[in-house]
């Protein structure tokens, strides 16, 4: 095989996902810890918001334990979240991922009293409709139709000249 | 979810949601070994589908079964079974074989959303799917007051026009073809039971026919991570079984084995790209030794909204080496980044019609445990790492990836998520559209494709396999010769395979006309064997090859006794013993003499009563071979002459010495060769000039000259002449050669080789011999090394001393008639008594050596 003949044929995924990271704030200076992932960042911001919204359900102790706690927590969301694959799949379907997998085994299930007879009777009515009638289907009725008017047997025949049923039975047939 | 489909109407699917999906099952063109040129043109047809599919849409590649029983039916076309039991019998017994074989073929399936163009239209679909749901639980409690309606008619022709001028643009290449209700329901059942189904062949177009009918799709029960498996007090999440799915069909929940599946997304491809011809990951997925199916979920852009795209990811990447500059020591994937980048712009700049396909691959493998799936999964990632690609179960995704597989089911973010970004072009390059297919559509039954690769245990094939056929009779209808000539090494089953090829011939009623040149008659035995043959032996002739004797003093009788006795007295035409002999041969001189075999023309030149002074030197060199044992077979006046109409003729040649190339080109060797070799080299040409009489007797019966070592034919330029006028008219006369060979060098003349259209090349150890053998298959494969260390090493591999393993007997290489190249493995007959024949073997291989 001529090596001339073999081209090489590319994959650009990587030209359109590669992680953004920010490392810089808008004014040039250097993020402490940084680079960070967006992802990192909404979910730190999330997280902040949060607890500084619930601190009547949590906030127990002095002002430093709390403060720690709420600054702990945001620092182990953000490292969790860093820790995530960076540059392939969007971070929110991963998590979505676990979650669904997560929960998986406690949805309904067919081994289970109670559920079978509900998932027995899952099914889908589908209508099928031809459009295009094949053409050995169609003739019959045309070619079966007129026969039995011309050979039917002869005391049908004379039964329904004498009610006068034959001639218009034929007629709406034809 | 539920099952989307809500009508089926020709080739049009109304789903619950409102949009309307077309289907088509499309063929895929000839791939496997062939020359560039041919693969650049099936790429490009890939590439024009690619760019003709703006917007969403789903290709489709599953494996079905094969219907063995419409295999059985090829065998049988054209047959008339009541005058050829044997082969009615031998084709039911094929049957039980290939139940066992399996036979499968990828299924293509191309899956398009057709887009409303007007607003009332929009309007009325998806009221019809919104009114859909409450319809159902209505007609299920009957209370519905009209049954539900089928899609008006001015609906699904508007549906229709824009299902057609999408069929158009298709390339041709694929035959398009409608799918119809029942493969719509096929494929549902199919996604569902894959892995388990005791049969699941794609019901065919005769099909279609189902006018209007109420069908109740079973839902398919989804348990992704196989919780049910699990014990009740241990539910919970399962990080072992959380990646596959198992797929219950719900109206079978009891009966039927649950099918377990494992849905892979291709999620990294190789940073330097891939080669074509070679890279063709979805052409050849057949090669990974498993049954995947797999789906393409397409989203074709323009290239106008691709490079507004790339200037953003343009402008990301420049502001990312800002933010990252003197912060992060791994600039790699920028760098990477930043080239790619470059190359797919200079590819969207070199062509204006180019368009970007954002392709999420997925691959299903299915079986009937979790334990049977999972050494299937790890086998397929690693062969795919091998390739250069990644591949992954996305956790929590399993149930997203199995309706990905469902026409008219919407690409959910998700699953859009996974995509792969390339051009048309380089999406074209995984070629996944093609078949390994080679041969012809009926006939006999050569062997199996294993073109994916060999088999792995007795019947047991690696991934899909389909079966290879010959048409002996129907190549000649087709206007092409249906001769096969056959190379391998010394045991690599190349007499079997012939064997079983004229077995077949003879059992559908053609005419059998064989040379056995072997030490231990091995042909003869087998035509013995068959039955009604008749074994020709020079040794002790039962029946005469005399030309008067079969022919009696005519035209014919005559030409073939010149033709014979020409070179056996070495007399030139045109000197004076020529001019008497050829007079002789007159068939008026014959006949008025009433000459009816040679041995009286024989005993007229000794007499007196010849006119020609020269017939006592012709008697006397006549003499030279008719006084020995083996001149009998001619000269014999005791012998009766061989009966024509005997459907199967064998004549053994193994006695007969053959003067080598050097003795003929020789003049002084030449002349001290001893007379058997010069009878030997008379005789070959004597019994070509029988076969092609005989096998061109009957125009509308197929007849096969058959010769293993063939070079006894092609040594000599008076019976390679006949030789290359049989093969070149063979076609018009129903007649056709099967020739088996140690080397492929020995199928004489470039004239012979591309004239017999079907070479098999079996093992062949050397690799020397390997090379010039796959320079003869096909010219263009010449000097592959892949391929000359596969025909060496892994084709029929066996230990020293000992015989491959039976599934692994008869491996070689076939190109057909088409040029098609494959792997195959021969089949021996179906029927015990007809293979225990094919398979009679000398005892002693060193006797065929020396002989």
């Amino acid at each position: 095989m001529a090596s001339d003949d073999v081209e090489i044929a590319a994959w650009f995924t990587r030209a359109r996902r590669f992680p953004r990271l920010v490392g810089r704030l808008s004014n040039g200076a250097r993020i402490p810890f940084g680079p960070y992932t967006v992802a990192q960042f909404v979910t730190g911001a999330a997280m902040a918001f949060l607890l500084l919204n619930t601190t009547s359900i949590w906030a127990r102790g002095d002002l430093l334990r709390n403060t720690l706690f709420v600054v702990g927590l945001c620092v182990a969301t953000i490292w969790a979240v860093g820790r995530l694959p960076k540059g392939g799949r969007q971070p929110i379907w991963i998590v979505q991922g676990w979650l669904t997998a997560f929960f998986a085994p406690f949805r309904p299930q067919p081994n289970r009293i109670g559920s079978v007879a509900r998932f027995r009777v899952a099914q889908s009515r589908v209508e099928i409709h031809s459009i295009r009638p094949r053409p050995e289907v169609v003739p019959p009725p045309v070619v079966a139709v007129p026969a039995p008017a011309a050979t039917a047997p002869l005391p049908l025949s004379v039964h329904q000249l004498l009610s006068g049923k034959g001639a218009s039975h034929a007629h709406s047939n034809a | 979810m539920r099952t989307p489909t809500r009508d089926l109407t020709g080739n049009l699917r109304f789903t619950r949601s409102g949009v309307v999906w077309a289907d088509w099952v499309l063929s895929a063109p000839r791939y496997g070994l062939r020359r560039v040129k041919d693969k650049q043109t099936i790429r490009a047809a890939h590439t024009a589908l690619f760019r003709a599919l703006p917007g969403e849409s789903l290709l489709l590649g599953v494996v079905a079964d094969q219907d063995p029983a419409l295999i059985v039916e090829r065998m049988l076309q054209g047959i008339d079974l009541t005058a050829h039991p044997a082969w009615a019998e031998e084709a039911s017994l094929r049957l039980e074989t290939l139940d066992e074989i399996r036979p499968a073929e990828r299924v293509f399936w191309l899956s398009v959303p057709l887009s409303s163009t007007s607003w009332r239209r929009r309007l009325a679909s998806a009221g019809r799917s919104a009114a859909g749901p409450l319809w159902d639980a209505l007609t299920l409690q009957g209370l519905a007051p009209l049954p539900h309606s089928a899609p008006p008619a001015e609906l699904v022709a508007e549906y229709q026009e824009q299902a057609n001028r999408i069929e158009e643009v298709i390339p041709g290449m694929f035959r398009a073809e409608p799918a119809t209700p029942a493969q719509s329901l096929w494929l549902h059942s199919h996604l569902m039971r894959r892995g388990v189904a005791d049969f699941d062949a794609l019901p065919d177009q005769e099909h279609a026919g189902l006018a209007r009918a109420v069908v109740h799709l079973p839902e398919p029960f989804l348990d992704p991570g196989c919780a049910t498996d699990a014990d009740d007090r241990r539910r919970g999440f399962n990080a072992d079984t959380a990646r596959y799915l198992k797929v219950i069909d719900s109206a079978s929940a009891v009966d039927r084995p649950a099918s377990y599946q494992a849905l892979l997304a291709l999620t990294d491809t190789p940073a330097g790209g891939f080669t074509f011809p070679g890279g063709e990951l979805l052409g050849a997925i057949g090669n990974c030794g498993l049954n995947v199916d797999w789906a393409i979920r397409l989203h074709v852009q323009s290239g106008d909204i691709v490079s507004h795209q790339n200037k953003k990811a343009l402008r990301n990447l420049a502001d990312q080496s800002q933010q990252r500059e003197g912060i992060s020591d791994n600039l790699t994937d920028l760098d990477f980044a930043g080239e790619a980048m470059g190359e797919y712009e200079a590819r969207l700049a070199s062509d204006k019609r180019e368009v970007e396909c954002q392709a999420t691959i997925i691959f299903a493998l299915a079986a009937d445990s979790i334990n049977a799936l999972r050494p299937q999964v790890n086998d397929f990632v690693s062969w795919m790492s091998d390739c250069g690609y990644g591949v992954e179960a996305p956790l929590g995704y399993c149930e997203q990836l199995w309706w990905a597989f469902h026409p008219g089911v919407p690409a959910s973010a998700a699953v859009r998520d996974l995509a792969q970004i390339t051009t048309a072009t380089d999406l074209a390059a995984v070629v996944p559209i093609a078949t390994n297919r080679v041969g012809d559509t009926k006939g006999s039954i050569l062997g199996l494709n294993i073109t994916n690769g060999p088999l792995a245990g007795h019947m047991q094939p690696s991934g899909p396999t389909s079966v290879i056929f010959h048409d002996f009779e129907g190549s000649a209808l087709h206007d092409r010769s249906a001769s096969v000539a056959v190379a391998g090494d010394l045991g690599s089953g190349k007499s079997v395979l012939i064997k079983t090829m004229l077995g077949d011939v003879a059992e559908r009623g053609g005419r059998i006309m064989l040379t056995d040149r072997t030490a231990m008659g091995e042909y003869v035995d087998w035509a013995a064997s068959i039955g009604n043959a008749v074994v020709i032996d020079p040794a002790a002739p039962s029946r005469s090859l005399d030309p008067l004797k079969l022919f009696g003093p005519t035209e014919t009788g005559a030409r073939i006794a010149q033709a014979f006795l020409t070179p056996l007295l070495n007399v030139a035409p045109m000197s004076g013993p020529g001019a008497a002999l050829s007079a002789m041969l007159e068939p008026s001189y014959l006949a008025a003499r009433g000459f009816t075999s040679l041995h009286q023309l024989y005993e007229h030149m000794t007499s007196g009563d010849c006119p020609h002074p020269e017939a006592g030197e012709l008697a006397r060199l006549i003499r030279v071979h008719a006084t020995k044992d083996y001149g009998r077979v001619v000269f014999g006046d005791d012998v009766d002459a061989l009966d024509l109409k005997d459907p199967v003729v064998a004549i053994r040649t193994h006695l007969l010495a053959l003067p080598s190339e050097q003795e003929l080109n020789t003049p002084h060797l030449f002349n001290q060769m001893p007379p058997a070799k010069i009878f030997g080299r008379a005789f070959y040409a004597l019994v070509m000039e029988l076969a092609r009489t005989v096998c061109f007797a009957e125009r509308h019966r197929l007849a096969v000259f058959a010769a293993d070592e063939a070079h006894g034919f092609t040594i000599s330029p008076e019976s390679l002449a006949s030789f290359e006028t049989f093969v070149r008219d063979g076609r018009k006369h129903n007649a056709a050669v099967c020739l088996g060979s140690q080397t492929a060098a020995d199928f004489g003349n470039k004239v012979i080789r591309g004239l017999i259209p079907t070479h098999i090349q079996l093992r062949q150890a050397d690799k020397d011999l390997a090379a010039d053998g796959l320079e003869w298959l096909d010219k263009d494969l010449a000097g592959d090394s892949d391929l000359i260390d596969m025909l060496s090493q892994d084709t029929a591999p066996h230990e020293p001393g000992e015989k491959p393993p039976p599934w692994r007997a008869g491996e070689g290489l076939i190109r057909g008639a088409d040029g098609s190249v494959a792997r195959m493995k021969a089949l021996l007959p179906a029927s015990p008594v007809r293979a225990a024949a094919a398979l009679t073997t000398p005892p002693s291989t060193e006797d065929v050596m020396s002989a």
